[in-house]
């Protein structure tokens, strides 16, 4: 059982972020608690306060901008955001990253704040908003500031966030018109299990490529070498080869409970390469979709 | 015969209390002055325990005992006596209870925990069966040969890390081999798994001020609790009462005696405070009950027609630290260690052996899914070697009426080739897959309830005024839907309606005898049972009526509770008329108030020779049945996605259509999890995967289509004719999977679980999969 | 210290004292006496503690009780009324979808967020629907049944 907490709602931001920063070791966020309350629950972490973000301004909303982007409260259920996110093909890798997480009652709490102020390796949104090139929206006791999501994991369990901050909202800047994206998930199981490895990737209009990787390094981490590849427009079976390889040089998978270093370096290079035939179409006599599927996490769209 | 009542789809009788939410189970109970308790468990796998210090734990305010196995030395066993409450003078397993706290709130009590101070001195583990095994083996149990237990029927290896080696010889292998055609021998693996019943165990006890003591266990077996815990604690067993409420699954992992032994210790120091221990989930998964491993070696000589001639099997059973129970699982699958094929010779050791692991016991199957994982990819593999189709060589090879089995006992009235059959055609076996890397795969199977020959059931109701039933049965109803079965076998014998048939819960102070509820024997025995009491309260109520009606017994008829003539003339009675007695005209009173009796114990077992384990009759009765899946296999990922599983199963006679389809379906989907997904993962004897985190089972995703379909060769003394039935259909699973992932990409995986990984290195040492033809 | 929780449960406002730290799940079992939510877990994997929390499908052991101030729980004691069942409720009986019935709960309430956001759900998203409560009787497919003709009822 968890050790026996205060249970603070704070009305404001600043308020959240005064107590906090003035209870550094006692205090924790608490948004779905799906995540926190585990770790609780496992007496890995024994907070004495647990300050309640939920009913936060715009904790919970999900929005269009202005610029075409969208703003994501950083408590927002996930479940809100695949219902926002509908079948928009650019954004649809972070759809089915927050698809593949926990359960569905799980993904009415879980939140894109938690999973990544968590920042487990293997955080399914993470490698999806690294390729949308998420940035956070950040407020502490010195005010706000903007982070680029890839400058926000430093390892497993730890982030970029000060004493006192709070990562308030996910913001996704305007995607063109044209772009997709996917994400492929690598389980045991076919429903309600961690990720063993992720693979995100992004085509944009340019034929410019994004990809990133989750559980297969101490952070989420997106390949850069692939980014610099600009095949002159036409991605050749070579081309996507050496994409692959590209993806699993980033990667340094280990051997743990859930899959071995060998198996994790293995499906890196076949879902990297399932995801380009999705993005790019299928180049031979690769596996059919519904396989590809099948090696990944069931979905609510089809393709 | 025309039936009203059994073979009919009758709605289960606990359906609306269940969706209700209203069915109580151990952790739903209230009672009054209740404290709650944590146990402190060994975090060594092997140790000495030099030194226990309760005395800081025992201060802290609101903790009302502490007890270790200084206090509570006794030893459990329901087969061989090995088992103690609390460790004493040495740890076994990394969880072994060590000692225990009841406080006046579980907070407290996990407090309490942290003060209580061990010292331990370690001890050279035994992690793995060559290490258990080898000649200067560190010993588990270094005094087994003090241990008592059931002569002649188990035999332990003094002086070894064996708990039982039991024997099957029968004609001689070494003949065998000799004029078979080829030989073949290959090994299989299973790992230590977890039953994982939805609903943690619990139990509460409580010891009045009189001494009785009462025990509510969410159990399958509440006479053995009772009866193990009088012989552990030397209290006579009328002195003992034990009540069963609703119990959400068993699969094994709650019978016999488990965590009652610690809530009674714990009880009678704190009388009259009611003692309530539930597990979390992570104590289930090491704890408890856990399925044993397996490590067999079979070596089978065969005709080039594809007969099976001999058969020679070492089976290494992983016991884990303790065999109490575990023991009987090691001599089932000697006896059954041809399984369902006719085998001349056979040649069976099957070794339980004592490791510092987690404690063995009855896992769904009882050593038959883990034996038929050997047996059923050796016959496919066989059939491969010689271009055999696999469904050919089990029809060759099948059990049929007149075969002799591994224990020389003659079988009668089996149904397997009718099961094969209608698997291989549900499935089409003949029609392979035209996809790329997909394939079908078949499994046979066969079960006997392992039970002690005087194993009995007992039955007792009572009619009550307005013409319904009280049933007293200390059977319990663990999901597998028996309450509604015997509801429907007292309005079949009885001629009332189902709706009218109430089932007390068990308590052993008022419901009748009932050896346990395992073995899927509870329609066989019980029902023969309740058949028989339904029956003595019929005779009570026609003995009645007939004065009445001035009719003889043998004309009269009840049906729908009301009784008459066949012939359907002259005047009627009706059961609630008579269920006080009968009213006599003249004012007077004749009989009393109708109640009836039955009992059941399977006729004619005997035991094994200690020698060749050869007997007429090892077991009451036998049910056979056959699967098959079609997978398709992804040869990129290592992926095996079950499509389809056909399922058919001899019952004997299917008394409730709809339950017996829940079961099979529910069997087919424990069967897939066991096959792809579970297994103990260990590490220096400790359970790595000891949550639902990274112990994976199949949720509703991982559904395939499954055909069923029932065989129905009548049991001579079954209830109905109908045989037992209800682990069988989690058998046979894992290898069917197994032998269509053969036909499909052609590897062969014979260690589960059946990983991606496991797939894939299979699949680079066959350097290309091909479809099999 | 305790403090003040005001909710509504199964459509009826109660109001009383609970721990910070106490879990929803606690205070339904413990405190209100209804012990149809079941705890299988407590870490939010097995389904068996689901209610519904503003209509919302959620494991009520991974819910602090004070997080309810002021919303609305349903648990499987309200899904009936008085006597009369659910079409849920009495689809799982009809379908044979109950064995032990430690599940059921969690499963009738999952089912029901699920029809209350999808009408007619293919059989394929009623068995992810309830892909987060865990079975080990069942093997599911009674359950996907009664779930697909407890909305063809509805409907």
């Amino acid at each position: 059982m968890w050790n026996e907490f205060e249970y603070l709602v704070p009305r404001s931001w600043t308020e959240a972020c005064s107590f906090l920063a003035a209870n550094p070791q006692t205090a924790k966020v608490l948004a779905g608690g799906t995540d926190l309350l585990v770790r609780c629950r496992e007496g890995h972490i024994k907070p004495e306060y647990l300050v309640d973000i939920k009913n936060l301004p715009a904790a919970r909303e999900i929005s269009a901008t202005e610029g075409g982007g969208i703003s994501i409260g950083a408590a927002t259920p996930l479940n809100r955001i695949e219902r926002f996110l509908q079948s928009n093909k650019g954004f649809a890798a972070l759809r089915q990253a927050v698809h593949s997480v926990g359960s569905y009652q799980v993904r009415n709490r879980a939140s894109l704040g938690g999973n990544i102020c968590h920042a487990s390796p293997a955080a399914d949104t993470a490698p999806a908003l690294l390729i949308l090139g998420a940035t956070l929206s950040i407020v502490g006791p010195r005010g706000e500031r903007s982070l680029p999501l890839c400058d926000f994991f430093l390892g497993p369990g730890k982030t970029a966030l000060d004493p006192g901050e709070i990562v308030k909202s996910i913001e996704l800047p305007f995607l063109r018109d044209g772009a997709s994206s996917v994400y492929i998930k690598t389980a045991r199981t076919k429903a309600v299990d961690l990720a063993q490895v992720g693979v995100a990737a992004l085509l944009q209009p340019d034929m410019t490529l994004r990809v990133a990787l989750g559980a297969v390094a101490p952070r989420p981490l997106v390949v850069s070498a692939v980014e610099r590849m600009r095949p002159l427009g036409l991605w050749t079976e070579g081309a996507r080869e050496e994409a692959v390889a590209e993806v699993v040089r980033a990667a340094s998978p280990i051997t743990d409970l859930r899959a071995t270093a060998e198996y994790r370096r293995h499906l890196i290079a076949v879902q990297t390469r399932r995801a380009l035939a999705e993005l790019l179409g299928a180049v031979g006599a690769v596996v059919a979709l519904d396989q590809a599927r099948n090696g990944g996490m069931l979905s609510e769209e089809t393709t | 015969m025309e039936r009203n009542y059994v073979g009919k789809s009758h709605p289960r009788i606990d359906g609306p209390i269940k969706v209700l939410g209203a069915a109580k189970y151990i952790a739903d109970l209230k009672l009054p002055n209740m404290l709650y308790v944590k146990v402190l468990r060994s975090p060594h796998p092997h140790a000495r325990i030099v030194q226990i210090d309760l005395s800081q734990a025992e201060k802290l305010s609101g903790v009302h005992a502490v007890l270790s196995g200084r206090e509570f030395p006794q030893k459990l066993g329901l087969y061989l006596v090995d088992r103690p409450i609390f460790a004493v003078d040495k740890v076994r397993f990394v969880g072994e209870p060590v000692a225990a706290v009841a406080a006046t709130s579980l907070r407290l009590a996990e407090q309490a925990l942290k003060l209580i101070a061990v010292d331990y001195e370690l001890l050279p583990p035994v992690l793995d069966l060559p290490t258990a095994l080898a000649d200067d083996a560190p010993l588990v149990h270094e005094n087994l040969h003090e241990y008592s237990y059931i002569h002649n029927v188990f035999f332990p290896v003094a002086h070894t890390n064996i708990a039982n080696h039991a024997k099957v010889r029968k004609g001689s292998v070494d003949e065998g081999f000799r004029v078979s055609d080829f030989v073949f021998e290959h090994s299989y693996h299973v790992p230590q798994m977890q039953h994982v019943p939805l609903e943690p165990h619990g139990a509460v006890a409580q010891m009045d001020m009189t001494g009785k003591i009462t025990v509510w266990t969410g159990c399958q077996s509440p006479n053995a609790v009772r009866k193990l815990a009088a012989v552990a604690f030397g209290l006579p067993e009328g002195r003992i009462r034990v009540i069963t409420p609703q119990v959400g699954g068993g699969f094994g992992g709650k019978a016999g005696i488990g965590i009652e032994g610690i809530v009674i210790a714990l009880a009678m120091r704190v009388a009259p405070y009611h003692v309530r221990l539930i597990l979390e989930r992570e104590e289930v998964f090491f704890g408890t009950a856990v399925r044993q491993g397996l490590k067999a070696r079979i070596k089978t000589g065969y005709t080039k027609a594809g007969r099976l001639l001999a058969q020679e099997a070492e089976l290494l059973w992983d016991g884990g630290a303790y065999t109490e129970y575990g023991v009987n699982i090691v001599r089932a699958a000697a006896y059954s260690s041809a399984g369902p094929y006719d085998i001349a010779h056979v040649k069976t050791d099957s070794y339980c052996v004592y490791t510092n692991s987690p404690v063995g016991g009855p896992f769904r199957g009882f050593g038959m899914g883990e034996l038929h994982w050997a047996l059923e990819q050796q016959i496919d593999m066989i059939a491969a070697k010689l271009g055999m189709d696999p469904v050919a060589i089990r029809e060759l090879n099948a059990a049929r009426d007149g075969t002799t089995n591994a224990t020389g006992e003659v079988l009668r009235d089996i149904g397997l080739d009718k099961c094969l059959a209608e698997t291989a055609r549900l499935i089409g076996m003949d029609t392979p897959p035209t996809e790329k890397y997909r394939g079908k795969g078949i499994a046979c199977m066969v079960k006997g309830p392992s039970t002690p020959g005087t194993a009995a059931s007992a039955a007792f109701l009572k009619i009550n005024e307005d013409g319904s039933v009280n049933l007293s049965l200390s059977a319990t109803e663990i999901g597998q839907g028996m309450q509604t079965v015997m509801a429907q076998i007292v309005a079949e014998e009885l001629g009332i309606t189902p709706e009218l048939v109430y089932l007390n819960a068990p308590d052993t102070d008022y419901t009748p005898y009932e050896w346990q509820t395992v073995a899927s024997r509870i329609t066989y025995s019980t029902g023969n049972a309740v058949r028989r009491a339904a029956a003595d309260a019929k005779n009570k109520l026609l003995a009645l009526a007939a004065e009445k009606l001035g009719a003889l017994p043998e004309e009269l008829t009840i049906v729908k509770g009301v009784i008459g003539r066949q012939s359907g003339q002259g005047a009627m009675t009706s059961v609630k008329e008579l269920s006080l007695g009968l009213s006599l005209p003249s004012g007077a009173g004749l009989g009393g108030p109708i109640m009836g009796t039955g009992y059941f114990i399977p006729d004619g077992i005997h035991g094994m020779d200690p020698a060749t384990g050869q007997t007429p009759k090892v077991t009451s009765h036998w049910t056979f049945g056959a699967q098959a899946a079609e997978v398709a296999v992804d040869v990129e990922t290592g992926k095996v996605d079950v499509l389809r599983v056909a399922a058919v199963y001899d019952t004997g006679f299917v008394l409730n259509p709809l339950l017996a389809l829940g079961q099979v379906e529910g069997g087919i989907m424990q069967g897939l999890s066991v096959a792809l997904y579970e297994e103990l993962r260990m590490k220096g004897g400790r359970v790595e995967n000891a949550s639902f985190v990274d112990y994976k089972i199949a949720t509703a995703a991982e559904l395939p289509e499954m055909l069923i379909a029932f065989v129905q060769t009548p049991l001579e003394d079954g209830p109905y004719g109908a045989r037992g039935f209800g682990e069988h259909t989690m058998v046979p699973t894992a290898p069917a999977i197994a032998n269509a992932i053969y036909a499909a990409v052609g590897v062969r995986i014979t260690d589960l679980p059946i990983t991606p990984e496991k797939v894939l290195a299979a699949l680079r040492e066959l350097d290309k999969p091909r479809q099999l033809l | 210290m305790k403090r003040q929780l005001n909710f509504t449960l199964n459509g009826r406002q109660i109001g009383l004292l609970v721990e910070p730290f106490a879990r929803l799940l606690d205070v339904l079992r413990d405190d209100l006496d209804l012990t149809g939510t079941k705890e299988g877990c407590g870490g939010g994997e097995c389904g068996a503690c689901t209610v519904l929390l503003d209509g919302e499908s959620v494991t009520s052991c991974l819910v602090i009780a004070l997080e309810v101030e002021g919303k609305s729980v349903l648990t499987v004691e309200g899904l009936s009324n008085h006597l009369e069942l659910d079409s849920l409720q009495q689809a799982f009986i009809d379908e044979g979808a109950i064995q032990c019935g430690f599940c059921t709960p969690g499963m009738l309430l999952s089912a029901k967020a699920l029809l209350e956001r999808n009408k007619a759900p293919s059989v394929q998203e009623i068995r992810e629907g309830l892909s987060g409560n865990l079975c080990r009787c069942t093997g599911y497919e009674r359950i996907v049944v009664a779930v697909s003709k407890a909305c063809a009822k509805e409907t």
